[in-house]
């Protein structure tokens, strides 16, 4: 018996060995990528830069938790879908309204593609009780199966026989080759990338979500995808970043769902508990320019508590803690507006804004696809909201094994970004410049410029982006130090497959002395309507019939375009600046939902909502 | 004796004992290698090659034992299962069988690497899965419909059209309002359309509508439009140098599968098909 051993120990080392040359292809991807130089060089290119949207944020079966929940497309499907083909979801088609121009697959490097393999008929777990534990489509089984995932990530504790390296390593190929059939330069953009799922339990043992997505300009990425078991401490992150940039592509993070972090997201210490310093800072925005504004799992903008003074605040709100029925600790350090704000007041002290954040918007839906259209929402967790199949369920149910009510989840959001071309890098560039936006789910364009010496006729001209351009900042830019009071120009067109506009406001958070205030200012409006003393303008009205989910576009404009001066500007305050469009009220996907089936809306709820684009801030710092 | 042995009947039952005993001592064979598992090393092998695939490292001697132990375990089960009949009528099994049979017989033959003419001729067979999408060229004039009914824009649109009867004009966006985006578009795909335009009217007329007349009013996401539609052009066949690397794709794709078909109908050649189910009634 040991002699067959050892004799097949032998045997196997050789196969081993012989195998090892697998990754022999290199030279092979190395021809597609000079291939594709040579085509990018032919896109034609605008200066002045075109808009398109995408998503950075979906995950498919490759993800642990999207696979116990039933969802069974891949990243391709993911693709083919944004790029406006038809497939097939919980048994429906399903296909764009309108497409994206760009998406990002973001699978939990956690685990990454096991569960997928274990479940697969065909692969080497076939006929196992392991295959059958995690194919089961038991509520019950699927609900504590999700729960040991996030609470490997809470307690760290990887469960050693998911944490396979080989499949792993295989799921995080697939999802490589996936980006890269499917890059299209100048027609579609794919990047490769992941989610990293730190979520560090509190002290009531809630998780506190310090997930960051990461997003290669490249395909020379690591073999190995960082994932929060090899630690969930975000600084550790950025070490991973940093080599992985001096190796091979440009990469960054964009943190998400500060609104589900228990107030860790924008703290004012990092996650060991040492105090935020100038180096700190500045790695954080080398290497994560840009957070996630608004997404499936709710809006990390604001809330009603934290701006009451803002009517637009209470929108798609959701702040109870992931897998739990704990509501997390939301007053300090959960939303971008107030970490804007305080970013400025360390600026203060230590000289570096560590919250120097663009923005942009993300579905992270756990179904393979970014269906990110209110009236064409098939649910968005698999068998967690078949809104196909269990729709009266739906509409009434206050919780879920994600923790709130499963029609609280938002057909929400996606990216825009002004680019020269759509191209990886055309693309990767805007966004690490910041030149990008967040929408709740629509194509709203919305462009934002800054500068000293713009005025209001400009805006008549033809060329007047060209002159934006020249003579000041866009949206993700530092505006450079001049005389006199900055002034601003915004341009908001509609989504042409939702509601007109309403209103674009701009909203001020400033910073002098260690205390930060907000203003929001309504710049342009739509119709007659007149602003009262406090600055307030009237609501524009609300056309939608719930019975029918129907709206009419007969209020509301096509297009919005201003001027704004800041005449209560204080060249000694620290300032950040950005745009806020909203749209007129249309219903949301639960009253769709509700109609289609003529059942009453949910009253967990609101029937319509204005949806909204959100520009990254341009910044003002004072010269010493 | 002579004459026992003589005897048909004689010589039939020593004959009758002889093939009893033949049978019985084959039969005692076969049941023994029924009996039999055979945990030999090329089995062995097997096993720790297919943990290290799956576990990324081979298994302890303890590990081993215990997979030897548990392929026993199944093999016995599988055997007995099989002796029961198991494996009969269960439709799991057939459809893994028929699975496991087709992916074991697909893409055997080698595909030749294709010649420039055997390429090119593919292309000219196949003009569909080489052409352009249908788009078109148009100018426009918007009426925006902002904090207004419909039938007002509707009806100055209606106006600027009576004005165009019997002229030739084909470009004036100065007509009506002004347009945040572009007043000319040129080859533009319906998607284009659907996502710059919104999924309203003006999809169907620029693709139904005639060209070379003014169209319209008909509604966007935007509001109301008269469109002036210069071209429409159906899918083309795209220029084989731009798409040669498809064609090559394609081609072998097309002859694999040609390839699996023949395979396929020289195996099913053998079999008599009954569709009874035609005749029952």
């Amino acid at each position: 018996m040991r002699l067959i051993l050892a004799g097949t120990i032998v045997l196997y080392s050789i196969a081993f060995m012989s195998c090892g040359g697998s990754k022999s292809n290199a030279p092979e991807s190395d021809s597609t990528a000079a291939r594709t130089d040579s085509s990018v060089a032919s896109i034609p290119t605008n200066p002045l830069k075109d808009c398109y949207f995408g998503d950075l944020h979906l995950h498919t079966a490759l993800s642990a938790d999207a696979n116990v929940f039933g969802a069974t497309l891949m990243p391709e499907d993911s693709y083919k879908y944004a790029m406006g083909e038809e497939v097939t979801y919980m048994g429906n088609k399903v296909k764009r309204i309108a497409p994206l121009d760009f998406l990002a697959v973001t699978d939990h490097s956690e685990y990454i593609g096991v569960i997928s393999q274990i479940r697969d008929p065909n692969g080497v777990w076939a006929g196992t009780p392991m295959q059958k534990q995690w194919s089961s489509t038991n509520q019950d089984t699927i609900a504590k199966a999700f729960g040991g995932f996030i609470n490997s990530m809470k307690t760290n504790k990887p469960d050693s026989q998911l944490n396979n390296p080989k499949a792993i390593g295989k799921g995080w190929e697939m999802l490589q080759q996936a980006a890269a059939k499917y890059n299209k330069p100048g027609k579609f953009t794919t990047f490769v990338g992941y989610e990293w799922t730190s979520m560090p339990a509190e002290s009531r043992g809630g998780s506190q979500n310090l997930h960051r997505c990461v997003i290669f300009k490249g395909d020379k990425v690591p073999d190995h995808a960082f994932s929060s078991f090899d630690s969930d401490d975000p600084e550790n992150l950025w070490t991973y970043l940093e080599n992985a940039r001096k190796t091979g592509s440009d990469v960054l993070a964009v943190p998400h769902n500060g609104n589900l972090s228990n107030g860790l997201m924008f703290d004012t210490k990092t996650l060991s508990g040492k105090p935020i310093t100038k180096e700190y800072a500045e790695r954080r925005m080398a290497n994560e320019p840009l957070t996630e504004m608004a997404q499936g799992k709710g809006q990390s903008e604001t809330s009603p508590t934290l701006s009451p003074n803002d009517e637009f605040a209470n929108y798609e709100i959701m702040e109870t803690l992931l897998n739990s029925t704990i509501h997390g600790k939301t007053a300090n350090g959960s939303y971008v507006r107030q970490a804007w704000g305080t970013g400025q007041e360390l600026q203060e002290k230590i000289g570096t804004n560590p919250f120097k954040y663009g923005v942009e918007g993300g579905t992270d839906y756990h179904s393979g696809i970014s269906t990110s259209e209110e009236n064409n929402y098939p649910g968005s967790h698999a068998s967690q909201d078949n809104i196909a199949k269990d729709f009266a369920k739906l509409l009434v149910a206050t919780t879920s094994v994600g923790g709130e009510s499963p029609v609280k989840l938002a057909a929400s959001s996606i990216t825009g970004v002004w680019a020269e071309s759509n191209t990886r890098d055309a693309i990767f560039d805007a966004l690490k410049r910041k030149e990008c936006f967040a929408t709740s789910g629509g194509r709203i364009r919305v462009r934002m410029f800054a500068g000293w010496n713009y005025n209001a006729d400009m805006l008549k001209q033809n060329d007047w982006v060209k002159q934006a351009y020249a003579g000041g900042v866009p949206m993700g830019a530092d505006l450079p130090n001049g005389t006199g009071k900055p002034k601003f120009l915004v341009q908001a067109i509609k989504d042409p497959n939702s509601g007109n506009l309403d209103r674009i406001q701009i909203i001020k958070v400033s910073t002098k002395n260690g205390k930060s205030t907000e203003k929001i200012v309504n710049v342009i409006w739509s119709g007659d309507r007149k602003l009262d003393a406090k600055g307030k303008l009237p609501p524009i009205g609300n056309t939608v019939d719930v019975p029918t989910a129907s709206y009419t576009n007969n209020i509301g404009s096509a297009e919005l375009i201003g001027f704004w001066e800041d005449t209560d500007f204080d060249p000694q305050a620290y300032t950040t600046y950005y745009a806020r469009v909203l749209e007129i009220p249309t219903p949301r996907w639960s009253t769709y939902l509700a109609s289609k089936h003529g059942l009453p809306p949910s009253k967990i709820v609101p029937t319509s909502i204005q949806e909204r684009a959100w520009t990254s801030p341009v910044w003002y710092t004072p010269s010493k | 004796m002579r004459r026992i042995i003589s005897e048909p009947l004689f010589q039939f039952f020593v004959l009758g004992i002889l093939l009893y005993a033949t049978v019985s001592f084959i039969r005692s064979r076969h049941e023994r290698e029924a009996r039999e598992i055979d945990v030999n090393s090329d089995r062995v092998t097997m096993m720790i090659v297919n943990y290290k695939n799956q576990m990324g490292v081979p298994p302890t001697a303890q590990q081993l034992n215990a997979l030897i132990d548990n392929y026993i375990r199944e093999e016995i089960a599988f055997r007995e299962a099989k002796k029961l009949g198991l494996d009969k009528d269960d439709e799991i099994i057939r459809r893994r069988l028929s699975q496991k049979y087709e992916f074991l017989n697909a893409d055997l033959g080698e595909t030749a690497t294709p010649t420039e003419d055997q390429l090119r001729r593919f292309y000219q067979d196949h003009p569909a899965l080489f052409s352009s999408e249908t788009t078109v060229s148009f100018s426009h004039i918007y009426f925006k419909s902002d904090n207004s009914a419909d039938s007002v824009a509707k009806q100055r649109a209606l106006k600027v059209l009576g004005e165009f009867r019997n002229s030739r004009i084909q470009h004036a966006p100065e007509k009506g309002d002004h347009f945040a985006l572009q007043y000319d578009y040129t080859d533009q795909s319906v998607v284009d359309i659907r996502s710059n335009f919104g999924d309203k009217p003006i999809v169907d007329s620029l693709f139904r509508g005639v060209v070379g007349r003014w169209l319209g009013p008909v509604q966007s996401g935007y509001g109301w439009h008269l469109v002036f539609l210069s071209k429409r052009d159906s899918s083309r066949v795209l220029p084989y140098e731009s798409v040669s690397a498809d064609v090559k794709q394609r081609y072998m794709d097309a002859e694999k599968e040609k390839q699996n078909k023949a395979a396929f109908e020289k195996v099913s050649k053998d079999y008599i098909i009954k569709r009874n189910y035609l005749n029952d009634k």
